[in-house]
């Protein structure tokens, strides 16, 4: 279809715009630019500015104010500051940063202002929501109590997240972290949650991947990336995880839920430590300012379970930190753990051993989230967290196990079953009932008699068979959601059924 | 305009001894005078901002042009910057002292942007229009930049009122992009 573009038409569009255009004087306040570097400028006048509104360059650059000082103002600027010059005029916007929430973010790439960068059509926002804005009080809550299924059996059983809350993922480089956040995403699809996923200093590269991954599991269409990259200016790396979470905040304000992935708060922390110094406010330990601990926890108390009365929405928040050489108690790290309701460890070891996800369950936590597993989950899990961890103390005996006594030797095997049993691939997130019933013949002896290097094939063909010839179980699990005699005695029956086939 | 703090301490310190001793309106042309000297004269200028002289020698320069010619108040003053060795704040000083004056006898300065030469008349209507709205003295400064394309802008402190064709049309096609 070819589109009639008559000339008289858009001439009276525009006639009746400019008749209904209101001339006549407009009053703003200005300053002038002291001088300007590092994406700082400093501003003489503008006396009634505000901390933290928005203020305008020549060309409509835009910058906030972040310092006021007793003769000039601090303002960091959203973008180049090299077209700025000494001497130019700065308007006062009489707005604090805002940015654009609602549906039509679905399936988008947005810088940290809103703006869309994906190349497709402007964004078409439900409203504009400020960027900083109170986390929600206290009788507006509730406790968490239902599950946010990530996918990945060792969380979902031992690390449980639910609606409402803060897990941090923490570990070094290369152990699996965004992979983690990325499957818990690709596992949401079709349970009515919305994902948001912030990148702040990444390379551009890695975000690319991170867009046609989720693309790939049709993920992509539930999900909106808010991109701050590493050669984004310092203030829209501070900014990123702000505005992504005003996005999410719109779907927890109207009683929907929503799931948002800060990667990483480290590289926030950093260039909030660069436009402090720069700001030259007084710099604290690992020359952090001294309100560090405050920029993540208020970013993080906005993740919440909402009350009844609110419209029982929720937002969970994934953080993730990196360290540096496994030093949990460097202080980004320890402020971070602190603020979190439980983290999950991943250690490079057990990603070099080919553990994967390399989540050490020893050390990982999740504080509230055991409230909101399913009663089958629970029941299947408690079992697996004692196995594990006797097996941990036993682990070092395991090369002498010719000389072992029957009890210990037994033991040892079980937990290097289970260990093989808590490995999951990258992209491949589990429906709970499939991992109940591979965690269930684990603990519970059936895998025993199979040998160890099998134990990932005969998984996969058990999920298999769990898809097609048991999907009534599946079906059953799902409904009653708890270990019920019924539910018990099928799944072994499936199982032993199961292992005649496989050999 | 920014100023040295330590040049608004001196400044105030200033102000306030002149305003006891009524010598403020002598003061204020001496200082006046002093800052369209440093202006216009650029030995004048790198004498005062020259930190390898002494201040004897100084105070001797100093001496030697404003003795006779300056009030009594103003040239001890220039004596006592001289012994401080803070010569060089002079320029901030009288700008500052000048920022004092006018706010003590309430007048305001008003820079307005013309894209055509104002008259007589339009400025003085303009004055008592600002001096009604403001209820005080008011100043105008006046300036034309063509790049306006008509109308005029008027600054008073921060605060801009902008009657200017050009940035109507800029707010249009603001206004007519997001429609």
């Amino acid at each position: 279809m070819t589109i009639e573009i008559k000339p008289e038409e858009i001439s009276a569009i525009l006639k009746q715009q400019l008749s209904e255009f209101q001339s006549g004087s407009q009053v703003y306040e200005v300053g002038t630019v002291l001088n300007v570097g590092d994406g700082i400028a400093r501003v003489h006048g503008l006396a009634n500015v505000m901390a933290g509104e928005l203020v305008e360059f020549p060309g409509g650059l835009r910058g906030m104010a972040l310092n006021l000082e007793e003769d000039n103002v601090g303002i960091a600027i959203f973008g180049e500051d090299t077209a700025i010059k000494e001497g130019d005029q700065v308007k006062r916007t009489n707005s604090i940063a805002s940015v654009p929430a609602g549906e039509g973010l679905s399936g988008r790439i947005v810088d940290a202002l809103g703006n869309a960068i994906d190349g497709g059509a402007p964004i078409v926002a439900a409203e504009q929501r400020q960027i900083e804005l109170k986390a929600p009080g206290i009788i507006d809550r509730k406790d968490v109590h239902e599950p946010l299924q990530t996918g990945i059996k060792v969380i979902d059983a031992l690390t449980p997240v639910g609606r409402g809350q803060r897990e941090l993922i923490i570990g070094d480089r290369k152990t699996g972290k965004t992979s983690l956040a990325i499957d818990t995403i690709i596992n949401q699809r079709g349970q009515n949650v919305q994902c948001f996923y912030v990148a702040i200093g990444q390379k551009r590269s890695t975000v690319v991947q991170v867009a046609e991954t989720l693309k790939k599991h049709g993920a992509m269409e539930y999900t909106t990336i808010i991109a701050a990259t590493a050669s984004d200016p310092a203030p829209m790396q501070f900014l990123a995880p702000y505005s992504g979470t005003a996005m999410a905040e719109y779907f927890r304000d109207s009683g929907r839920h929503a799931l948002i992935v800060y990667d990483d708060l480290t590289k926030q922390a950093q260039a909030y430590r660069q436009l402090s110094l720069l700001l030259r406010r007084p710099p604290g330990r690992e020359a952090f300012p001294g309100d560090i601990f405050y920029l993540h926890s208020r970013l993080l108390e906005r993740s919440a379970k909402m009350s009844d009365e609110k419209g029982a929405g929720s937002l969970t928040s994934l953080p993730i930190i990196e360290t540096q050489d496994s030093d949990v108690a460097a202080y980004i790290p320890t402020n971070v753990i602190s603020i979190t309701d439980g983290q999950i460890f991943l250690e490079s070891s057990l990603f070099n051993s080919g553990q994967r996800p390399a989540i050490n369950p020893g050390i990982s936590v999740s504080r509230v989230g055991g409230d909101a597993q399913i009663s089958a989950m629970k029941k299947t899990a408690g079992t697996l967290r004692l196995d594990l961890a006797r097996f941990r103390e036993l682990e070092a005996f395991s090369q002498f196990a010719s000389d072992l006594d029957e009890g210990t030797r037994k033991q040892l095997e079980r937990g290097q079953r289970l260990m093989q049993v808590i490995k999951q691939g990258v992209n491949q997130p589990l429906d709970v009932g499939k991992q109940i019933a591979i965690i269930y013949a684990g603990t519970n002896g059936f895998l025993d008699d199979i040998e160890v290097d099998r134990i990932p094939e005969f998984e996969a063909q058990f999920h298999e068979a769990l898809d097609g010839k048991y999907s009534d179980w599946v079906k059953l699990v799902n409904k009653e959601k708890s270990l019920t005699d019924e539910v018990k005695s099928t799944l072994e029956a499936h199982i032993e059924d199961f292992k005649r086939s496989f050999s | 305009m920014n100023l040295n703090p330590a040049a608004r301490r001196y400044a105030d310190a200033l102000f306030s001894l002149a305003k006891d001793k009524g010598a403020l309106e002598a003061v204020k042309s001496n200082l006046q005078s002093i800052a369209t000297l440093a202006n216009d004269s650029e030995d004048f200028a790198s004498f005062l901002g020259n930190p390898l002289l002494k201040p004897e020698t100084q105070q001797g320069v100093i001496d030697a042009a404003f003795k006779g010619s300056a009030d009594d108040q103003t040239l001890n003053f220039l004596h006592f910057l001289c012994s401080k060795e803070r010569l060089g704040l002079l320029p901030d000083v009288c700008a500052s002292f000048e920022e004092s004056y006018l706010e003590e006898k309430g007048i305001l300065n008003a820079f307005v942007v013309s894209a055509e030469a104002l008259s007589e008349a339009q400025t003085t209507r303009m004055a008592e229009k600002l001096s009604a709205k403001t209820g005080k003295q008011i100043r105008i400064h006046a300036r034309v930049d063509a790049s306006l394309i008509g109308g005029f802008t008027i600054q008073v402190g921060d605060e801009i009122t902008d009657f200017s064709v050009a940035s109507q049309l800029e707010r249009f096609k603001k206004q007519t992009l997001n429609a």
